[in-house]
């Protein structure tokens, strides 16, 4: 959800937004060679949500349900990402993701190594 | 780009079937040599020419790129269509990674020479696997015919490679006949990708642009559904695609783009373990091993896109020939682009001499903020109250280096906690947004009761301009467009963790913007709860 805050609740000029989280890109799948991150939950298991200015948010980005070998038939395109228990954040999407997620994340690669 | 002439089109009716064949090549080479005739002067002895920045320079025009298809190069090359038109790989070994020596000018013309007066065939004719044609750029100045045939991703790559080759080989491999399809319906949207509602199997047009629209989500479909070696493979030749489309080059993304291609070469062999192909004697698979040399001679690929002239041929031949009464026809098509041509020329003129000109009466229409509606996403929001709202105003971003972030200016919804629960499906709203005003430094009395009470106004979307990099496209923005959605999961988004804030946050997070840019380890995947 995007919103201003109120004038009674405080002073704020920049939009909000209110976003889930998920954890954090460590672990990379070696065969699609891609990000794959769960959503994040807090204690009681329910999801780690937070409110955000809309400032940090870089970039929209696709994260494609990690469909396994054979799909679960029970879910839909709109329960897909909320029950899907992995994702992958798809470099492929538009050629901007592709810059950064497979040619300026193959660069870090390199110099690391 | 100008039209030169229309070439006659013959099937050569009364002349031996034996002859027709090599009397065709030759029609063709003796029309575009008849074209490219002052060519030949002006290549060698300069012409003055006007430059943009009112200099008058002697320049030497030549011809140095061509933009045809498999078939067309062959004919201009005088090769065999079994044939590389650019280098002597034997007709068998197109599908490996070997390098072959290009063809030579001179060395053609030779073999060429008077060889249709010869009684036997020599041995050099049939190893360069030549058709017995005399070519038209044999007096061209400067002019390597064989280094003119510039990539063409639509139809090598993008149709070809992909649409054609690998994907269909992948598919082949995915056990169970609706498992692709079931998961294209189910992939999660994006308003730059197009949903296959009904999975792919029943798309009975495969243009371009359905190609383009498979490659993005391609990988994660086959992912799981077939072994690892074949989802390698493909993300090679992705890989190789994607970076056959940078805009702009340097050493390190050229050697990537060859990265990829041995990578692709190396894996490709799966697709023979596992029965789904023989051999990989493909042209348009051989046509990839030349792109690192002319994106490094002739620059980068969207120079040549052939979209454009495909579009020509629709507006200079077929809707040319649409507006003539359809008998002799061409002086009446010439005489239409002649009239187009003064137009645009007179209306380019105008614009440059009189000031707030607008062509065709007109008033300027504003920039669309979101060039690229998914009607999917339209279709998936029946609520009425979560109209899409009209377009904010985008003022043109000062600051070419950082992202700046873009709503409407007035907000369209108003809703208190209970809306928020019962139209949108958000439950915890009110308690993240408590911990953020403490995190924030609230000092309200009766915070729980205030943030209970408020009533909120609420955006449908917002957008982002992100300064584009050189590679993806020479335009300085991107237009990014996140949208909320009712009842589900909005976009998802790439976003900065929560940060410290200080006492002051309006000041501190506006000054932030710039920090954002590529700054890939500081981010984490969120997506809106709408």
């Amino acid at each position: 959800m995007i919103f201003m805050l109120p004038e009674e609740l405080g002073e704020f000029s920049t939009p909000l937004v209110y976003v889930q989280w998920f954890r954090n890109f460590i672990s990379k799948d070696q065969t699609v060679d891609m990000y794959k991150i769960s959503l994040s939950t807090r204690s009681g298991g329910y999801g780690n949500t937070s409110i955000i200015p809309i400032t940090h948010i870089a970039r929209s980005c696709q994260l494609i349900p990690v469909f396994g070998e054979t799909m679960d038939r029970s879910f839909t395109r709109e329960t897909m990402l909320k029950n899907s228990p992995a994702v992958f954040l798809n470099p492929y999407l538009r050629h901007l993701d592709f810059f950064l997620l497979r040619y300026l994340n193959s660069r870090e690669d390199e110099t690391l190594a | 780009m100008i039209l030169l002439g229309y070439l006659p089109v013959t099937k050569l009716d009364g002349i031996l079937k034996s002859e027709r064949s090599r009397l065709q090549h030759q029609l063709f080479h003796n029309c575009v040599k008849e074209l490219l005739a002052p060519l030949i002067k002006a290549g060698s002895e300069g012409v003055e020419m006007l430059c943009s920045d009112g200099e008058v320079r002697l320049v030497f025009p030549i011809l140095s790129a061509y933009l045809a298809d498999h078939p067309e190069q062959c004919l201009i090359a005088c090769c065999k269509e079994s044939r590389c038109p650019k280098c002597l790989v034997s007709s068998l070994d197109r599908g490996n990674p070997i390098r072959s020596q290009l063809r030579d000018v001179a060395e053609t013309l030779e073999i060429l020479k008077d060889v249709h007066l010869k009684v036997d065939e020599d041995d050099n004719f049939t190893k360069h696997g030549l058709r017995p044609v005399d070519p038209f750029w044999k007096h061209l100045p400067h002019c390597d015919i064989f280094s003119t045939f510039t990539p063409d991703l639509l139809h090598q790559l993008h149709k070809g490679v992909f649409g054609d080759h690998v994907s269909k080989w992948a598919r082949k491999l995915v056990p169970g006949k609706d498992e692709v399809d079931f998961r294209f319906k189910s992939m999660t949207g994006h308003p730059s990708l197009r949903h296959f509602r009904k999975g792919i199997t029943l798309v009975s047009q495969w243009t371009g642009q359905e190609y383009k629209e498979l490659k993005k989500v391609f990988l994660g479909v086959i992912a799981g559904a077939v072994e690892g070696p074949v989802v390698s493979a493909v993300r090679a030749a992705l890989n190789f695609i994607y970076y056959a489309h940078f805009e702009y080059h340097t050493d390190s993304s050229l050697q990537e783009l060859a990265n990829a291609w041995n990578d692709f070469h190396e894996r490709k062999t799966i697709f023979i373990d596992r029965k789904v192909r023989e051999h990989f004697n493909i042209p348009k698979v051989h046509s990839m091993q030349h792109y690192f040399h002319m994106i490094k001679s002739h620059g980068t690929t969207d120079n040549f896109n052939t979209e454009l002239p495909e579009r020509l041929h629709i507006d200079i031949a077929k809707d040319a020939f649409k507006h003539t009464n359809k008998k002799d026809y061409i002086p009446q098509m010439r005489q239409r682009l002649r009239r187009h041509e003064a137009v645009r020329k007179f209306t380019a003129y105008l614009l440059w001499a009189v000031k707030d000109y607008v062509p065709g009466g007109k008033a300027d229409q504003t920039e669309p903020i979101n060039p690229d509606p998914d009607p999917d996403e339209q279709l998936g929001t029946p609520d009425d109250e979560l109209d899409v709202h009209p377009n904010p105003t985008k003022s043109p971003p000062t600051n070419r280096t950082s992202l700046q972030h873009h709503t409407a200016i007035s907000p369209p919804f108003v809703m208190t906690l209970a809306d928020m629960k019962s139209k949108l499906k958000v439950h915890r709203f009110g308690e993240a947004l408590e911990r953020f005003l403490l995190k924030f430094g609230s000092l309200h009395p009766s915070l729980h009761h205030a943030v209970e009470n408020a009533r909120y106004p609420v955006f449908r979307q917002f957008t982002i301009s992100i300064p584009s990099p050189l590679q993806v496209t020479l335009e300085p923005f991107i237009w990014d467009v996140v949208r909320a959605r009712e009842g589900e999961p909005g976009g998802t988004i790439l976003a900065k963790p929560d940060l410290p804030i200080d006492d002051d946050p309006r000041i501190k997070w506006w000054d932030i913007r710039g920090e954002l840019e590529h700054e890939f380890d500081s981010l984490c995947g969120a997506h809106h709860v709408s």
